[in-house]
């Protein structure tokens, strides 16, 4: 079973996205911010991260610049999602292998999650 | 002519000209308020009728008492009442710069709303591996603004779980001598550095090494706080948490009033 870590600081949004993920036969951890993502990382194989943009105490840009600097998670792909546009995102953080713009709908991410891990 | 006489002959014309810019900025900013104002209510008002709808369908899945499906429509609903209040707090920024902001005083129970807002933000602080403890006498009544009361709690209290790092948060409630309340936030994170506590209820003002959100929050709760007549503060050190304290008057007319004065 392939293992996903959600993190986001919206709980409403976390929810949904994980019990989706679920249904699909994913295994899913979430995290409220980076740090609590860094750490639900240092536990385990993580096979896909999806990762929202802005958050508070550690945002998506860095943690995803965090993973992409150890060489335990440099591999592990990611999916950034924010409310604000990808040339924003991109300024701050260009290594994900996909991006999603919220508001999405629950098929639009099952299809990337879908793509991304083949 | 020398240099100090040509710089005082020309000292007129830079003032009117600076005046002159700052008049432009300053219709500039009203026009973005008035555009903010407007934004606002066009993403508040399609909430209504999706409100209602999800209301709806929660009733006949009760009625046919299908238990997973009320479950999620009550999220749903949670989820668009807080939508709401974000879109309110946008407008409510444009009103507060557009016109001097008056509250609705009525008479409200302070320790009730404390109770409700702690309650619907439980399930975040758990997610944050936090959790809120409060201290509150069972009722404490006086006259405020109730929307404004609950904005004041709410965005302290969500303040404290996303920059609390996990830690306990203690909310505080109590009668302050015999016309006052005093009402606090304590948490146990991040803290804010003295640089940022000069600035930090400015308008779009973030903490420099956590900017997270529009940065309106702290700088809106200030306003609905003062136009109480009351006033915030804000103690804390670097890594070692923050404590806010709002003190309000227990009749924010009788306070509103000697504020608005003009003698």
């Amino acid at each position: 079973m392939q293992t996903i870590l959600v993190v986001d600081d919206e709980l409403g949004a976390i929810e949904v996205v994980a019990t989706a993920l679920e249904d699909e036969g994913y295994r899913v951890l979430t995290a409220a911010n980076g740090r609590h993502g860094l750490e639900k990382l240092a536990e385990g194989q993580v096979d896909l991260a999806v990762i929202d943009f802005m958050m508070p105490l550690m945002d998506g840009a860095a943690l995803g610049r965090a993973m992409k600097e150890d060489p335990a998670l440099r591999n592990i792909p990611i999916i950034m999602m924010s409310a604000v546009g990808e040339s924003l995102v991109r300024e701050r953080f260009s290594g994900y292998t996909a991006f999603l713009r919220k508001p999405f709908r629950i098929s639009a991410l099952i299809d990337t999650v879908r793509r991304v891990l083949g | 002519m020398s240099g100090d006489t040509r710089l005082q002959s020309s000292l007129p014309d830079n003032e009117a000209r600076l005046r002159a810019r700052i008049a432009e900025l300053e219709q500039q900013l009203r026009a973005r308020d008035e555009f903010l104002s407007i934004a606002a209510h066009e993403l508040r008002n399609p909430m209504h009728s999706l409100l209602l709808q999800v209301s709806a369908a929660v009733q006949v899945a009760r009625q046919q008492q299908v238990q997973p499906l009320v479950r999620r429509l009550e999220r749903v609903q949670q989820i668009v009442d807080r939508y709401v209040k974000r879109a309110s707090l946008l407008l409510d920024v444009g009103r507060m710069n557009a016109t001097q902001m008056r509250p609705h005083v009525e008479p409200v129970d302070f320790a009730a709303v404390v109770r409700e807002v702690v309650e619907s933000y439980a399930p975040e602080a758990v997610f944050n591996r936090s959790s809120l403890s409060v201290k509150s006498p069972p009722t404490l009544c006086g006259r405020w603004d109730r929307l404004a009361l609950e904005q004041i709690v709410s965005n302290l209290i969500s303040n404290a779980i996303k920059f609390g790092a996990g830690a306990p948060i203690d909310v505080t409630l109590t009668a302050a001598q015999d016309t006052n309340v005093q009402f606090e936030v304590r948490d146990r994170g991040i803290g804010i550095a003295d640089v940022d506590q000069e600035r930090i209820f400015g308008r779009f003002e973030r903490l420099s090494n956590h900017p997270a959100g529009a940065g309106v929050g702290l700088w809106l709760v200030r306003g609905l706080v003062e136009s109480h007549g009351g006033s915030i503060a804000v103690h804390s050190a670097s890594a070692q948490g923050a404590t806010f304290t709002v003190i309000l008057p227990l009749d924010a007319d009788s306070q509103t009033q000697v504020h608005h004065d003009p003698t």
